[in-house]
């Protein structure tokens, strides 16, 4: 049985058929960064357009250039540093919004226009703004308790007599904290479609449930997981290699290049759908949907994605 | 493993060879070298007939027996008992009646020590399981004299009172001129955790600095800093390394058997007791200036002769490296390259078993440094080398030197095309000659020894293996790609500005790095440098210039950074200006014999002595024919900034003649429509104005070039003007259209801040903007999504 759940057939369809939505949030993704961007490319247009050797600062990348362009005063790393973390925050409050459009996807099962996406996603985004939050909360406490773990493993792996071995140790330990906030992303994202799914309004007790839901279908849930994580490390993989073969120092190749920025954006936001839809599927299946696909067993019409939301009144 | 054919000890200089000629050969040969004796007598800077110094002025002996202590029960500290016999001569015409020790050891004593106490300014802290070493000497008596004599502990640097790394004796009666003083002492060093240079590991030693060691006697009347009753005895301090006499030591030691030892000079004696388990090892050393040793059992230990010139089977091949620089640099200096004799060295490399892999790569560098240095400044003296290759955990014991015996440092996953380990190996072999054969004060002018040595392991490494590839290790994992920006936060260093208590900073996790910078996706695969090897120690220089000024003692620089740059870079880039400006003024292959000759004639005049920067600058400038001290002085004797600009680059246009103008006897009225006919100056012959300005403090002479051809700065013919740089601005006017406009053209002033400015075109391009812009946005966009995934 390669897809017991149906649920990876369910997935892909819902991916089929929201091609143009995904196209469309990576580019939302793509104009939120403009900005630092933008900044960046200006600061060293500033520094090396009127350079002799500029084609070659453009060619290859110049540590001496960049000791000059961060020069002693720090202003521009300062500036591209502030510019980085607005874009982070800006992307905290606008990715809710798209994680309610891609559980309404996966809850719709079929096709839904960009306005559908939006509206649903703003029917839910108070309640998928209090889950990233509530992931960032809990990312952050878990890495504080991490950090005992990983101070004493350092201190054993310092007492090796040997590289190797405390190497092995360190990897190991980092792996199970990486696993861990890998864990806490997939509980998060069920938290998502359970909110949906049953329309219940408890964050806390939906992220809850969430986690139970997980742990009792520990190979489903995070089987599904690390295939969608694995697909989005290979579409990487294939892009770093496309990537490094399109460098240049020519606007033809910086075109060429943003563009498969953002087809890689669009695959990686793919992917993120993709989990979502195969997330609802086995939800609903192993709550009671049967073997319907996904979205559809809810017997929902069109107009209920919108609506009876009972926080929305 | 060990060497099939060892040679006595027999310091070496550089001599001439004559190969088995017939005796026509032999008379033509003679008629030859006759005349070129004679050219050689002609030439001024041409010094191949001068003696190279074989061994030191030695006016100090040490005989050293010294024993490994382990101890018992819950002890687990590693002591080294001692007893040894100092014989110094008074070598200066006045009587000496005290003597200064240094106790090195004692930096480890406590974190009050003026070495940890400076360690825990820069943010050091102890680890949990830090072991406190330090120096004890038990008894300590004067050959000859009943009773035991007194120390006291001196701490004229900064009044430490918890400071114990110099020590006073008073010596009674007085030492006479010519007179020598034995002093005899039984000493325990207890051996610290290894945070800088010396200490243990487990059962990995490095016993430097592990010996009560004379300071250096100088005279009443020395006008050295620091100089106490006639001797110059500095505390041991965070940023600074060491000054001392050259002496003969004769060391005997009893180790564990089953361990591995290495050490300054040759071993003459090796037994071992079945019975104790005991391993007693001589060592003896002549003509060096510190003696170390290190021993391990886990240490691999291969032993192969250094021939730089020859490959593993024959002559090096013609395209060798280190063969075409022999050819270069003999061209140079007018002589035959057989007569540049560098011979063998006896290279033992200890190396942890996991590095066993890495083992042909310190040979090859090993080869590397000792051919390179040897051409450049006189071969090796020595027979015997050792490379230690320093154990896991023990890293602070790496990347130091001390005569004949180094300390490199590796790891696992080395890949070949970064230069880890070769960079260390080459650096501190290239420390044999600047540190040991040319033995400067390191304490207070340390950019004779690090900063030259720098310059000049760039140089060998770049000829030997070109340009290294950037390297952004993560987890272990050697990915060979640089980052275009780093940004903080969690698992890549929590931000200062983000005053968080300690308990509250998310820890840095490499793997979660890697996950959001996805180096293979953002990062490019580059060269540590584009062209220039020296421009790589910019960055650094760049960062901390205008603190300090570049010849001051090492604990009065305002920080360890400061010290790093004014140590390392700057010296690094001083050089490189020095011989930039010997090619621009006398033309690059005459600059180039001019640099090598200085260099050479301050290795040879200063070989086995202790030279000064003073010395330094006038052996370079009379070896050169060029006296380089005002560029020296103009360089380093201020913190302040240099900073040249081309400001614009604009075209002169006259203005329409118009108004009142005599012609012919007569004044008449022109109007701008040209009614006069008269045209405006230029129009046919247009002209540019080109402004350069001197934004920083320092003055030098810079050369500008223009150019009127569009096209890479390679391919163009330039036109070069020169300036002495010592207005706030000046406009040159040349005639033509100026496209492009550059100074410093063989960057010559690599201490310039800001080398953006020292080009500019009339046409910008957009390139390097969009790529760079488009770059950052790869990782942005990215990075963003990594960070979105778990929430």
């Amino acid at each position: 049985m390669i897809d017991p759940t149906g649920s990876v057939r369910a997935a892909w369809r819902a991916v089929r058929r929201a091609k143009r939505l995904v196209i469309l949030v990576a580019l939302v993704d793509g104009l939120a960064c403009l900005p630092a961007a933008i900044y960046a490319g200006l600061a060293v247009h500033r520094s090396a357009a009127h350079q002799t050797d500029a084609t070659a600062l453009a060619r290859t990348f110049d540590p001496d250039f960049m000791a000059d362009l961060r020069g002693t005063d720090g202003d521009f790393d300062a500036t591209l540093i502030a510019l980085t973390t607005s874009t982070l925050v800006l992307f905290f409050f606008v990715r809710p919004l798209f994680m309610g459009g891609y559980v309404a996807i996966a809850a719709r099962g079929d096709r839904i226009r960009f306005d559908e996406f939006i509206r649903v996603g703003g029917a839910v985004y108070w309640k998928f703004l209090r889950i990233a939050l509530i992931g960032v909360v809990t990312a952050y406490l878990l890495s504080l308790a991490a950090s005992p773990l990983l101070d004493y493993i350092d201190d054993q792996a310092a007492n090796f007599r040997t590289e190797g071995p405390a190497l092995t140790y360190r990897r190991i330990t980092e792996l199970v904290v990486f696993a861990a906030f890998w864990v806490l992303g997939t509980i998060l994202d069920y938290t998502r479609v359970g909110i949906r799914m049953h329309r219940r309004p408890g964050v806390f007790a939906e992220l809850l449930r969430s986690a139970v839901f997980v742990m009792q279908h520990p190979v489903e849930t995070l089987g599904f997981s690390a295939l969608a994580f694995g697909i989005e490390i290979a579409v990487i993989w294939a892009f770093a290699l496309l990537l490094q073969a399109a460098d240049g120092a020519y606007l033809i190749t910086s075109v060429a290049i943003l563009i498969l920025v953002q087809i890689l954006v669009a695959l990686r936001e793919a992917c993120r759908l993709f989990h979502h839809a195969g997330a609802w599927r086995i939800r609903r299946r192993e709550e009671g949907g049967g073997e319907a696909e996904a979205g559809r067993a809810d017997g929902l019409a069109r107009d209920d994605l919108l609506a009876n939301l009972p926080w929305n009144g | 493993m060990s060497p099939a054919r060892s040679p006595p000890y027999n310091p070496r200089v550089p001599r001439i060879r004559l190969s088995r000629l017939s005796r026509l050969a032999r008379r033509a040969a003679i008629v030859l070298i006759a005349g070129l004796f004679a050219a050689v007598l002609v030439a001024p800077r041409m010094d191949a007939e001068e003696e190279w110094r074989t061994t030191a002025e030695v006016n100090v002996r040490y005989e050293i027996e010294a024993r490994v202590l382990e101890g018992k029960g819950d002890d687990d500290r590693l002591r080294i008992g001692g007893e040894q016999l100092v014989v110094w001569t008074n070598t200066s015409d006045e009587p000496v009646s005290v003597a200064y020790l240094h106790l090195y050891a004692n930096a480890f004593r406590n974190t009050r020590s003026s070495f940890l106490r400076e360690k825990a300014f820069e943010g050091w802290s102890p680890p949990d399981d830090m072991q406190y070493g330090g120096i004890e000497i038990r008894r300590l008596s004067r050959v000859g004299f009943p009773g035991e004599l007194e120390l006291s502990y001196v701490s004229a640097d900064d009044a430490n009172p918890a400071d114990r790394t110099v020590a006073r004796v008073q010596l009674d009666p007085a030492i006479a001129p010519g007179g020598q003083l034995a002093l005899k002492m039984k000493f325990t060093t207890t051996l610290p955790t290894i945070v800088a240079r010396m200490g243990h590991k487990d059962d990995f030693i490095m016993a430097a600095q592990w010996y009560p060691k004379l300071g250096r006697f100088v005279g009443t009347q020395s006008t050295m800093r620091g100089v106490r009753e006639g001797w110059y005895c500095h505390q041991f301090h965070r940023s600074t390394e060491f000054f001392a006499d050259y002496a003969d030591y004769l060391v005997t030691l009893h180790v564990p058997s089953g361990t591995v030892t290495g050490a300054t000079g040759t071993r003459v004696s090796d037994e071992t007791d079945e019975v104790d388990f005991i391993r007693t090892e001589t060592w003896e050393a002549k003509s060096v200036v510190d003696f170390a040793w290190t021993s391990s059992p886990r240490y691999e230990r291969h032993v192969r002769e250094i021939r730089p010139l020859r490959a593993a089977a024959g002559l090096a091949p013609m395209d060798d490296p280190v063969r075409k620089e022999l050819i270069r640099v003999a061209a140079l200096r007018g002589v035959d390259p057989e007569s540049i004799d560098i011979p063998g060295v006896w290279v033992t490399l200890l190396i942890q078993p996991e590095h066993a892999a890495q083992v042909d790569r310190h040979f090859e560098a090993a080869r590397v440094a000792l051919g390179m240095f040897g051409i450049w400044f006189g071969a090796y003296p020595y027979d015997r080398l050792t490379i230690v290759d320093p154990a896991h955990g023990a890293r602070a014991a790496g990347g130091m030197e001390y005569p004949q015996l180094v300390t490199a440092g590796t790891r696992n996953a080395a890949p070949e095309r970064t230069l880890r380990p070769e960079g260390v190996i080459v650096h501190e072999i290239g420390h044999q000659w600047f540190m040991n054969l040319l033995a400067t004060n390191e304490a207070e002018e340390a950019w004779l020894d690090e900063g030259l040595n720098t310059y000049f392991t760039t140089r060998a490494l770049h000829l030997a293996y070109g340009p290294p590839i950037g390297e952004h290790r993560l987890l272990g994992v050697p990915f060979l790609v640089t980052p275009f920006f780093e940004f903080p936060g969690l698992g890549a260093g929590w931000p200062e500005w983000i005053d968080l208590p300690e308990w509250a900073h998310p820890p840095d996790l490499d793997i979660f790095t890697a996950w959001r910078d996805l180096p293979p996706l953002t990062m490019l695969p580059t060269q540590r440098y584009r062209k220039d090897p020296m421009a790589r120690r910019r960055a650094s220089y760049v960062r901390r210039a205008g603190w300090d000024e570049m010849v001051k003692p090492g604990w009065e620089f305002v920080d360890r950074s400061s010290y790093g740059v004014n140590a390392y870079s700057r010296p690094l880039l001083l050089l490189a200006t020095l011989r930039r400006t010997l090619h621009w003024r006398l033309g690059a292959d005459e600059g180039e014999r001019a640099f090598d000759a200085g260099m050479l004639r301050y290795a040879r005049d200063w070989r086995f002595r202790h030279p000064t920067t003073a010395d330094f600058l006038a052996a370079f400038s009379d070896g050169a024919g060029f006296d380089v001290r005002p560029i020296v002085a103009a360089l380093t004797q201020t913190a302040g900034a240099l900073d040249y600009a081309v400001e614009s680059i604009k075209p002169l246009e006259e203005p329409e003649l118009a108004g009142w103008v005599e012609r012919d006897g007569e004044t008449v009225l022109v109007h701008e429509d040209g009614e006069s006919g008269e045209r405006r100056r230029g129009r046919d012959e247009p002209r540019t104005a080109v402004v350069v300005r001197r934004r920083g403090e320092v003055v030098v002479p810079i050369r500008l070039q223009v150019t009127r051809d569009s096209g890479p700065a390679d391919e163009v013919s330039w036109t070069t003007v020169e300036w002495d740089g010592e207005e706030r601005w000046k406009r040159f006017v040349f005639e033509g259209e100026i496209v492009a406009a550059r100074i410093h053209p063989d960057a010559e002033y690599l201490q310039d801040v800001d080398r953006r400015n020292d080009s500019r075109v009339v046409e910008p391009t957009t390139r390097p903007g969009v790529k760079w812009g488009v770059r950052f946005m790869l990782w942005l966009e990215n990075a963003a999504l990594s960070y979105g995934r778990f929430l």
